[in-house]
């Protein structure tokens, strides 16, 4: 069952080229000002200098260093960009996942959003649903950062936080769909409710997670393969290690997408599951908190 | 308390120390003027070292002496009157000191007498010789009845305890389970007779060195289940019931130090100096947690004997003991020297170099420790005096030994690579010289030198100003002039000017004036190719003749055909200036290259700032470059030494752009909770 709902979540997720080029896009135009002002810095005090030549072949850092010595309000001001845009980006992101959530439901159901263009039901579900998917942000935030506690012990203590941010992160993920899904407004009960579930149905939900993960991994190091046998010392070449930079970041962004779209057919499948049991009261073996909320 | 008492008194009374009759070299290495034969006992639970020593000193001066001097290093940790203590503020590296009264420690000297003849403990009173603190403890003047005459020797019997501080610089025990003892700096230590005075320097919170060389027998006393490591070669070790006794013994040395544990795991190796074929053994002592570091270990350690022995000469001793602290000792305890014994720290690291974000941790300590004893323990300068000649050769030794290891291929960067970025030694040391490049002078006495300067001033400019003497004399030429300050000034005590004669001597040159810019003055270097235009030389048109008859040329070609010159070829006027933004001189060369594949070399004197450098050719000059083979790392900006016409700025695109990837995948990271 895992493995069908993971092959046809990649099937709806690729079907999604407008949210995919969405993502990416709001990452390109929320990174640009930090790159914009880096790139023109360094051209303007390395301007008629032989740096950059030879940065073009290899990096020195001590001409960087230099540049920083000279100009001390540069770190405080890109730290102060970085931070801004990083926010920024945040909210936005926390913005468009209500619609993301919602277009995705809506694709795995068949339901084309009664003829209505993209834009507009998408904009529209991600302004209906902001205030309760930064509720569910800042629970996860909270739950990740308690469980950062355990990295204190050290050891292979650390394991057990890096289990619990996922849980955390699966949590998240069922919270929003039901969300959206139901459109409820109960968040804090459904975050709990969803939290429980993912904890009944653990194997499959981390399997599900796991795929997902694999297929982050595997993107990964296409990426670092290729980047690696890429010495970008001529324009040509740099304009290839641009694209091959962008592609990861645009299939990063899909891969957030699959991990809605898997999770939500997922969360179908068991929903259909149990509807199927509540039929026949005599296999019903579930318990009353296995029901969704 | 009473057994306590009882065993005390069995180690004083079985205190008649006698000097091992063991031979580690056929012929003295060194002239062996202050030589212990120590006994001491630790006591775990209360910190506290009960111990006992008879001093063979001799006087090798032409001085008749009437005192003696002493070092009582402990005292330092004593409360917060000491000197150490109001230097440091309680604070080293990450350590601090912690308020209660068991972390604290000191040193007593029970008895002191000369051996068989003048008791010496009445007559102790403490002075500071370095200021005004009269309530420092770390320097003691004993004077003598009867004075000791040239080349006469004298014999001098202490016991003594010394209470343990709580490990946060250099010495003491670690406070936690790890069960761990650093042991130095713990004894009743003579000064150095020198020039007709004793130098005999309070402690401080930057320099702990100078000592006289001599041979040390030390028997050890200890619970049974600990593990103990010496600067010294392992004579014997005996077991009773409950305590084990180890004997070590070395011979010229300038310093005594010790380390247990209960909890070492202790691993022995043999490495090969492939020069000469000769074995020394090496000891590890591995804290726990810290076996996994043992290859990387290895590694370092046949590099280091190896690269030292090529650059600066023979390590004679048969012995190397290499201590890594527990986990939370590595900033407190961790990166120290003493002659034969260093403590490394792996704590930013990972067993195999390159892995936790590639820091090459352990190799930079190790190198850096090994390296002291060439500079400071064999090559015994005053670090007091003159801290350059102590930690600045021994960083200077350290960064060749990292920029040889990554050639070597064993790491990658020299300090690290940090997320694809070499973060080399030299990046580093510039990093710390170039905000704060006036701040103080590198040759003045550690305590004189303003805190915010020190680590710029006695480790970070000594690297530059020694790289920059390397490149401009070339390897080979530096590999003499150290060899040659080695073995000139080894187990003995240099200054500075014995290392600018072993350079001019080598050299055939003067090099003062390289010495009294960097080393005794803040004098700076920055040059800079401020400008670089050429353009087409158009001397062809106008009026043209000596006479009334002149005639005009419109152009060049109708100046061509009237004229009785011929110009085959456009010709232009290429000008370059080259100019020196700091105060001090340095000869150096400028590269300039024209746009048909020539290249002129110029040389300058450096002295006649700012330079113009014209040239008549038919090719433009499209770039100059001052000092092309970077050997100034003094340079306080390499950026503005190399000016192009038309600038290649892709270089700064490629890492623009993948910063712009940078920045994307981070803000998608962080919007993995959304």
């Amino acid at each position: 069952m895992i493995f069908s709902i993971f092959a046809r979540s990649l099937r709806t997720t690729l079907q999604q080229k407008k949210m995919m080029s969405l993502l990416w896009a709001i990452s390109f135009l929320f990174a640009f000002p930090g790159f914009w002002i880096t790139h023109r810095t360094l051209n303007s005090y390395f301007g008629g200098r032989q740096v950059a030549g030879e940065w073009l072949h290899q990096f020195n850092l001590s001409y960087l260093l230099e540049m920083i010595n000279d100009l001390p309000s540069l770190i405080p001001a890109t730290n102060a960009l970085f931070f801004g845009s990083a926010l920024l980006f945040l909210v936005v992101t926390i913005f468009l996942t209500g619609g993301i959530v919602g277009k995705l439901i809506q694709a795995v159901s068949g339901d084309s959003s009664n003829g209505e263009g993209f834009a507009p039901s998408f904009f529209s579900l991600s302004g209906k649903f902001f205030f309760r998917i930064l509720r569910v942000f800042l629970w996860t935030t909270l739950l990740s950062l308690v469980s950062f506690a355990f990295m204190m012990i050290g050891g292979y203590a650390g394991l057990i936080t890096a289990a619990l941010i996922a849980v955390w992160i699966m949590t998240s993920d069922i919270t929003k769909i039901r969300l959206v899904s139901d459109d409820s407004g109960k968040v804090t009960k459904t975050y709990f409710s969803s939290f429980i579930w993912v904890m009944k149905n653990i194997p499959s939900v981390a399997l599900v997670y796991l795929l997902n993960f694999f297929l982050l991994v595997m993107t990964f190091a296409l990426y670092k393969f290729l980047d690696n046998a890429l010495i970008a010392n001529g324009i040509l070449k740099i304009f290839l290690m641009v694209v091959i930079h962008q592609m990861f970041v645009f299939f990063r962004g899909a891969i957030r997408i699959q991990m809605f779209t898997s999770a939500i057919l997922l969360w179908h499948a068991k929903l259909k599951t149990m509807a199927s049991v509540a039929s026949n009261p005599s296999e019903n073996l579930l318990d009353e908190q296995t029901q969704p909320a | 308390m009473l057994k306590k008492c009882i065993l005390f008194l069995t180690l004083l009374a079985t205190a008649t120390t006698v000097f091992s009759q063991i031979k580690i070299f056929d012929k003295p290495l060194s002239p062996r003027i202050a030589n212990y034969a120590m006994k001491a006992r630790l006591f775990p639970e209360t910190k506290i070292v009960e111990a006992s020593y008879v001093l063979n000193w001799w006087n090798a001066s032409n001085d008749t002496i009437r005192e003696l001097q002493f070092h009582l290093y402990l005292n330092a940790f004593k409360n917060e009157k000491s000197t150490f203590i109001r230097e440091s503020g309680g604070r080293h590296r990450s350590g601090e000191i912690k308020l209660e009264k068991e972390n604290w420690g000191f040193i007593d000297v029970l008895s002191m007498k000369v051996l068989d003849g003048e008791e010496l403990k009445s007559k102790i009173e403490f002075i500071h010789p370095d200021d005004d603190n009269a309530d420092d403890q770390t320097v003691i003047r004993i004077v003598l009845s009867k004075p000791i005459l040239p080349s006469q020797s004298i014999q001098i019997s202490c016991e003594f305890r010394s209470k343990l501080p709580r490990v946060y610089a250099r010495t003491g025990f670690s406070d936690d389970q790890d069960d761990f003892f650093l042991v130095g700096q713990w004894f009743p230590k003579i000064g150095v007779w020198r020039n007709g005075a004793w130098n005999c320097h309070q402690f401080h919170s930057q320099t702990e060195f100078f000592a006289d060389f001599g041979v040390y027998d030390m028997e050890l006393t200890v619970p049974k289940q600990y593990i103990v490591g010496a600067n010294a070669v392992l004579v014997n070790k005996k077991e009773t019931d409950s305590l084990a006794v180890y004997t070590f013994h070395q011979e010229d040395v300038i310093d005594a130090v010790w380390t247990a544990s209960s909890k070492f795991t202790e691993i022995k190796q043999k490495v090969t100096i492939a020069s000469t074929g000769r074995e020394v053994e090496v000891t590890y002592l591995l804290s726990p947690g810290r076996e996994v570091y043992k290859d990387r270990l290895f590694a370092i350690a046949t590099a280091m004997f190896n690269y030292f022995d090529e650059w600066y000469g023979a390590y004679p001793y048969p012995n190397l003991t290499i201590v890594d602290p527990p986990i939370n000792e590595t900033m407190t305890a961790g990166g120290m020297e003493y002659p034969t014994l260093i403590t490394t720290g792996s704590f930013f690291s990972s067993a195999r170099s390159n892995d936790f974000l590639g820091l090459n941790w352990p190799e930079v300590v190790a190198f850096h420790e090994f390296a002291h004893n060439y500079f400071q323990s064999m090559v015994a300068s005053n670090e007091f005096e003159e801290p350059w000649l102590d930690e600045g050769f021994t960083t200077y030794a350290e960064h060749r030994a990292l920029e040889r290891f990554e050639k070597d291929g064993k790491i990658s960067g020299g300090y690290g690579n940090i997320f694809g970025l070499n973060f080399s030694s030299l990046a580093y040391h510039r990093l710390s010289y170039l905000p704060r490049p006036k701040s103080g002078i590198v040759g003045e006495k550690a305590w004189m030198i303003p805190e915010n300067f020190y680590q710029t001033a006695a480790y970070s400019k000594p690297v530059l100003l020694l790289t920059t003497l390397q490149n401009y004399l070339g390897e080979e030429t530096m590999n003499k002039v150290m060899h040659t300050y080695f073995e000139r000034w080894k187990f003995r005590h240099p200054q500075t000017k014995d290392f600018i004669a072993a350079v001019n001597d080598v050299t055939g040159q003067d090099f003062n004036w390289f010495f009294e810019q960097f080393v005794y003055s803040n004098k700076t270097v920055d040059f800079e190719i401020s400008s670089i235009r050429a353009f087409e030389i158009k001397d062809q048109m106008g009026w043209f003749g000596d006479t009334e008859e002149k005639t005009f040329a419109e152009d060049n070609n109708e100046r061509k055909e009237d004229s009785t010159e011929t110009h085959t070829e456009k010709r232009y006027r290429s000008v370059i200036f080259v100019r020196n933004n700091g105060d001090a001189f340095f000869p150096t060369t400028i590269l300039i290259r024209f746009a048909n594949g020539d290249s002129v070399i110029e040389k300058w004197d450096g002295k006649e700032n700012p330079k113009q450098f014209t040239y008549n050719k038919e090719s433009k000059a499209i770039s100059a470059c001052v000092d092309p083979e970077k050997i100034i790392v003094l340079d306080l900006k390499l950026s503005n030494n190399a000016k192009v016409v038309d600038p290649e700025m892709a270089g700064i695109s490629r890492y623009t752009l993948r910063f712009l990837f940078w920045l994307q995948c981070m803000f998608q990271t962080l919007t993995m909770f959304v």
